[in-house]
């Protein structure tokens, strides 16, 4: 019984954490740089200092991970941490840009820049 | 005349019409022979474009990393508040790449040219600290053997457990400048002259500079251009040196090189003896589809699918197919991934890294609109300069020592082609000349008009078949079996069919209609172009009214209503061809 409460008590919380922007489920390097809202360096901290899973409770500038650290919102990039339930909300907000008029005309190379993936707040 | 003397008429007309056709060539009038030389290679990599690389092998090496204005927003939130940014964020994302894929590239070069230290916490140190971490430097920097070119210091990294990073640099040949950091740089990497306004991808470059120079400038004996260092750097990973001897030679050498043994300069300017033609295609990479789908969440607006040759062709006419917007915007070539995309993280796993960077030869480079490091694709069009050694490198890749050479400048290419243009003429000439004797033939027999057109109707396929298909099958041969650019076979299609439609301005027609003028419909069409070539003739008529006495002495000048009903009396006189000599 204890159990099946527990499980019933994850699935509620779970969806609500996914819906606050998801977790981070591992740091993949030993020292991780930080930042603050603005994207300006903190410094580092060593991973085995942070809690994982940890939930994500904001998006920074250029898709930083906002995590909650010492009572304080510090961010991450995404690229040291391994997260779930961050993707599934990314979606384009801007068409290509393109160069009308003129035959063979790429001037969308790659994936586009940042603004194509709005992470909703 | 005898026979001989008509196929010397023939010859005669065929070298005066290659002769002015070689003439033409290098005059390059207005720059119509260098242009239409571009248009024409253009325009097959563009029909073509779809077939380069069925087999993937180098768009699976090959990855494209860049930075853009988009990407130095987003990585504001990194504390990249300025452009370019600092060295110690340089650094930092040379470190990523060399770690985040979980194993390092194969070789790594960045599309920078870096030439200043900036201020005093730019962090260069850090910079080349990390430089040298990454390539070894320590074991090998010190060695002479491994300064003699940079074939060998390539190999020397290796040799050591290190991944070759290679750097652009202004061309020694260009800008007589080697400043302190680029030194501080070419200890422990490997420098490369970064190409500008190129017309042929170049692939071993010998100054001839003297020794005082080559020591002032930095220049190991010769240098090589990026795909050419980055491919080497991949092939020295292979068991057979990708079948090229020097690279094998240059595998077994580096470690004596490393011990102290000074070699001679490696010798490979006989396998990579000419420029690279640099081949564009069209199939983009299934995982920077996936990819692109991942991060955006939606398909790459770009055209997915690759489409066959003959598609390709009639997509020739842009006028009616439209500027290539949306599904029809061709993707680029090579796995791309923008850096700020990889920090971010969203949308990739790390097997998306892996697959971008681990074991790959991985490019860096800007995509900036407002620089100038761009290169005019003749399939995507306007495309970052990063993306030109990429590509050179993919075929490379794909097609080992048999890569394209750029055949304009190793031997006289428009002699080529004028003698291409004489043969095709001659033929037709002997084409028109065959065609005037079956007229004879018709003649004595009595055959029909309307019969004729089965006679004629196989020799002018036959004459203008063969010359489509000759000059399509060598353009054909040479780009496929002698690896050369293709020739301007635009320009010759126009000079022979020019010639052969000159050659039957009258017997064509004549020809054509003889055979089916029975038909009303044609009759109908042929009375309506009598009176429409009439009410449009011009070339006898007097502005002014010719005084009385002036027209009475020009009896040349008969009025209009007189040469319409001469004319019209006598369609034929004027279309028909002389069909019989006495």
């Amino acid at each position: 019984m204890l159990k099946a409460s527990l499980i019933f008590a994850a699935l509620l919380l779970i969806p609500g954490s996914a819906l606050a922007g998801g977790m981070v489920v591992k740091y993949l390097r030993p020292q991780l740089h930080t930042f603050d809202a603005h994207g300006q360096p903190i410094g580092t901290v060593a991973s085995s200092d942070l809690k994982a899973p940890t939930p994500i409770v904001a998006m920074g500038v250029g898709g930083s991970i906002g995590i909650t650290y010492q009572g304080k919102t510090v961010f991450l990039r995404g690229l040291d941490v391994q997260t779930t339930g961050v993707n599934a909300t990314c979606a384009p907000v801007q068409g290509t840009a393109r160069a009308t008029g003129s035959s063979y005309a790429a001037t969308n190379m790659g994936l586009g820049g940042a603004a194509d993936c709005q992470h909703p707040q | 005349m005898s026979i001989a003397t008509r196929i010397l008429k023939a010859l005669l007309v065929s070298l005066l019409l290659a002769g002015s056709a070689y003439a033409v060539a290098k005059l390059n009038l207005f720059g119509l022979e260098s242009a239409s030389d571009r248009l024409a290679d253009g325009v097959y990599q563009r029909i073509t474009a779809a077939d380069y690389g069925a087999d993937r092998r180098g768009q699976r090496l090959v990855s494209v990393v860049y930075l853009d204005e988009s990407s130095m927003e987003a990585m504001k939130g990194y504390g990249w508040t300025r452009f370019p940014p600092t060295y110690d964020q340089q650094s930092q994302m040379f470190d990523d790449l060399m770690q985040v894929g979980g194993a390092p590239p194969a070789a790594l070069y960045a599309d920078f040219v870096y030439t200043g230290q900036g201020g005093p916490n730019e962090g260069f140190d850090t910079f080349v600290n990390g430089i040298a971490s990454d390539t070894k430097a320590q074991v090998w920097s010190a060695a002479p053997g491994c300064q003699v070119d940079p074939l060998i210091k390539i190999a020397c990294i290796e040799a050591a457990g290190g991944t070759p990073m290679i750097f652009a640099k202004p061309s020694p040949a260009e800008l007589d400048i080697f400043t302190d950091v680029q030194r501080r740089l070419d200890a422990v990497a490997v420098l490369a002259p970064a190409l500008v306004n190129v017309q042929a991808y170049p692939m071993v470059t010998d100054y001839g500079f003297d020794p005082a120079k080559n020591a002032r400038l930095a220049v190991h004996a010769f240098d090589v251009s990026p795909a050419l260092a980055m491919y080497a750097a991949w092939c020295l990973r292979q068991p057979d040196g990708c079948g090229v001897a020097a690279f094998v030679q240059l595998r077994a050498r580096a470690a004596q090189a490393i011990a102290g043994k000074v070699f001679a300069p490696t010798n490979v300017a006989g396998v990579f003896d000419a420029p690279l033609d640099v081949v564009w295609g069209s199939r983009p990479d299934p995982d920077y589809l996936a990819m692109t789908k991942a991060v955006t969440g939606q398909p790459a607006p770009c055209r997915a699918a690759a489409t066959g040759w003959l598609q390709r062709l009639g997509e020739q006419m842009a006028g009616f197919r439209g500027p290539p917007t949306g599904a029809r915007q061709e993707c680029p070539y090579a796995l791309t991934l923008g850096y700020d995309r990889m920090v971010a993280g969203l949308g990739l796993q790390s097997s998306d890294l892996a697959r971008v960077l681990a074991g790959r030869l991985v490019m860096v480079g800007g995509q900036f609109r407002t620089s100038n490091d761009w290169v005019e694709s003749p399939v995507q069009g306007q495309a970052p300069g990063v993306h030109y050694h990429a590509m050179a490198l993919d075929n490379l890749v794909e097609d080992g020592v048999n890569y394209r050479r750029n055949t304009t400048l190793m031997f006289d290419s428009d002699l080529l082609k004028s003698l291409l243009i004489a043969a095709l003429a001659f033929l037709g000439v002997l084409g028109v000349m065959v065609r005037n004797s079956l007229l004879d033939h018709a003649i004595a027999t009595r055959m029909q008009p309307k019969l004729r057109g089965v006679v004629y109707g196989p020799l002018y396929m036959a004459i203008f078949g063969v010359s489509i298909a000759v000059v399509a099958l060598a353009t054909w041969f040479g780009v496929s079996l002698l690896h050369r650019a293709p020739i301007n076979w635009i320009g010759i299609y126009a000079c022979v069919l020019g010639f052969l439609f000159y050659a039957t301005r009258q017997t064509l027609p004549a020809d054509i209609l003889g055979s089916i003028e029975h038909l009303p419909l044609v009759q109908r069409a042929m009375a309506a172009h009598r009176t429409f070539r009439q009410t449009l003739k011009f070339e006898e008529d007097r502005l002014f009214k010719p005084r009385a006495q002036a027209a009475a002495a020009v009896p040349a000048d008969p009025p209009a209503a007189t040469i319409v009903a001469a004319e019209a009396a006598t369609p034929a006189a004027e279309e028909a061809p002389a069909h019989a000599e006495s």
